[in-house]
């Protein structure tokens, strides 16, 4: 599988990272799901099977920039979304794709660790962070991954040549 | 390499084993550090955050910034903003002992209070004229002696320490008793030994501090108070020790008195406070909420607290070159860390007995305790406010200075 290009990777990341401020200061921008997670998600639609060059590198990227605007330590960011990576490519192997809830699972397994590393650092910065926000992006981030992945094989869907579209 | 198949075990690849083991391995580490942080590996990660978050946070401020509508001004100045030396003054006016012949009071700052370890760090050494075994006192209170002196700071043995050893003066209405106090550290309040001439204490007793030979005749009239006598155990079972429930007094972890013959030209030590200005650059933190201010400091150190108008906003949680990114907390959020001062009674209050002696009506105004990098006596202000940030106010982030290395010779 092709990942997009570093080129347009990091410009798009430094962009969401300047942005992602004004989005939660937006109402109701607390229940969004935390936008390197899903810039992360999108830009590795299947890891099975993947070189882990590129993901990796875009792991160390999107900790510094994640840690630029906000006083979490960068090593949750990478241990959050090296986890989302990891359970990802386990759960893509175990599960058949094809159903909703299989990917529903995928994409809100990705996104907990994230949630929970987040939650240690504000526990370790004396900050009350409630759990409520934390459960709805994960349910969020799943439902999107459910909605919005497209399956790497449909079973009994094949082409004239056989192969799997 | 293609896995090796022995029938029925299906034994993958080396390679896959390895990539697996690495890929683990490196997850537990990063996952450990962000849960069980290392200062030095935080440091290090901050290095490369440093310069990136210079550029990209005033940007992302300023978008927020035009994205939200401004916060309200605070409508009226804080009482406790224009004080903030008021704890100060009352340290100075109750730890300060009366004028003894022959004798000098140095006044030296409290730079860390470990009552656990019985040990009080001050921020002054030799540069002051401080040695070994001085005398440290507070107002009435014997607090120990100075244990060991460096160039820039000193460590007080405090007589609760373990193993400490304190000649004491146990006072009853009609007489009085010579005895010896041993501490025992984080054990438990200091033991009495050697009551001479023998007799059956009694609680409620009041201790006093007794001199040894070489110290000072002239402490002896202060009459310094060690605490009050109990009884500790079951003495029914003859399983009992007589103890002194030590007195700590609370301006004591701000500054202490050190009895001195020969003194330099200064008598007053003052802690190395750093200072600087700060400009607000984001209003929140996209991951830890709304009660997080970024401020840009006008020079990097080591900044503990946000001020704003001379009252502290909050304190600073992460530093990324000049960033620094604060929690706005209430003063009462401050809770362990803060001290009351009841400027009528002239009391300064511990937290605990600051929160008794609350009422709906009426407060106590709260000042930081010190401690952590966070300088002592800074204003919290009344318990209940608000802590605000508009555009007039005069920000400014505030540290203690570590002091200086000791050069080795």
């Amino acid at each position: 599988m092709k990942l997009p290009r570093l080129r347009l990777l990091i410009p798009v990341a430094v962009l969401l990272t300047i942005l992602a401020p004004a989005l939660r200061g937006l109402p109701g921008g607390w229940w969004l799901p935390d936008p390197w997670l899903l810039l992360f998600l999108w830009m590795i639609p299947d890891p099975t099977g993947l070189s882990l060059g590129r993901p990796l590198f875009m792991i160390g990227v999107l900790g510094v920039l994640r840690a630029s605007v906000s006083a979490v330590s960068p090593f949750a960011t990478w241990a959050g979304l090296g986890m989302a990576l990891g359970l990802r490519i386990r759960l893509q192997r175990l599960l058949v794709e094809a159903r909703f809830s299989a990917r529903f699972l995928v994409g809100a397994a990705a996104a907990l660790p994230l949630v929970l590393f987040d939650q240690r650092q504000a526990q370790l910065m004396e900050e009350d962070l409630s759990w409520i926000p934390g459960t709805v992006q994960v349910i969020i981030v799943g439902m999107l991954w459910a909605v919005a992945q497209r399956p790497t094989a449909w079973p009994g869907r094949r082409s004239r040549s056989g192969e799997d579209r | 390499m293609p896995p090796i198949t022995v029938f029925p075990l299906r034994i993958p690849g080396v390679a896959y084993l390895s990539r697996v083991f690495v890929s683990g391995a490196g997850l537990f580490f990063l996952g450990f550090q962000a849960c069980w942080p290392s200062p030095w590996l935080e440091s290090l990660a901050g290095r490369f955050v440093e310069p990136v978050a210079s550029v990209l946070a005033p940007l992302s401020g300023r978008l927020s910034a035009w994205a939200q509508a401004p916060e309200p001004e605070p409508t009226e100045a804080t009482s406790a903003a224009a004080s903030d030396s008021a704890l100060l003054l009352l340290e100075r006016e109750l730890g300060r002992p009366p004028d003894l012949p022959g004798l000098q009071w140095l006044e030296v700052p409290v730079q860390e209070t470990q009552l656990q370890r019985g040990q009080l760090r001050l921020a002054a050494g030799r540069d002051f004229a401080l040695a070994v075994d001085q005398p440290v006192v507070f107002g009435g209170h014997w607090l120990g002696r100075l244990l060991r002196v460096e160039e820039h700071q000193a460590v007080v043995e405090l007589w609760t320490a373990a193993d400490a050893r304190t000649g004491a003066w146990l006072q009853t209405p009609g007489k009085g008793f010579r005895a010896v106090t041993t501490g025992m550290g984080r054990a438990g309040a200091p033991l009495v030994r050697w009551i001479q001439p023998e007799a059956v204490p009694e609680k409620g007793w009041t201790a006093f501090w007794r001199p040894r030979q070489g110290d000072p005749l002239p402490l002896t009239d202060l009459d310094l108070r060690l605490g009050t006598l109990d009884q500790r155990g079951d003495p029914r079972r003859g399983q009992a020790d007589w103890v002194v429930q030590a007195e700590w007094p609370a301006g004591a972890e701000g500054r202490v008195f050190v009895a001195a013959g020969a003194i330099g030209e200064e008598t007053v030590a003052e802690p190395r406070l750093w200072r600087t200005a700060a400009k607000p650059v984001l209003t929140l933190d996209p991951v830890l909420g709304r009660r997080w201010r970024v401020v840009r400091g006008a020079a990097a150190g080591p900044a503990a607290v946000l001020l704003g108008d001379g009252r502290v906003l909050g304190r600073v949680r992460a530093r990324r070159g000049t960033l620094a990114w604060v929690r706005l907390a209430e003063p009462q959020a401050w809770r362990d860390r803060a001290v009351a001062v009841d400027s009528d009674q002239k009391e300064i209050l511990s937290w605990r007995e600051a929160r008794a002696a609350w009422s709906p009506s009426s407060g106590l105004p709260l000042y930081t305790r010190g401690g952590a990098g966070v300088p002592r006596g800074l204003a919290l202000g009344m318990p209940g406010e608000e802590p605000r940030l508009g555009s007039k106010e005069v920000l400014e982030l505030a540290g203690l200075q570590a002091p200086p290395l000791e050069v080795q010779q």
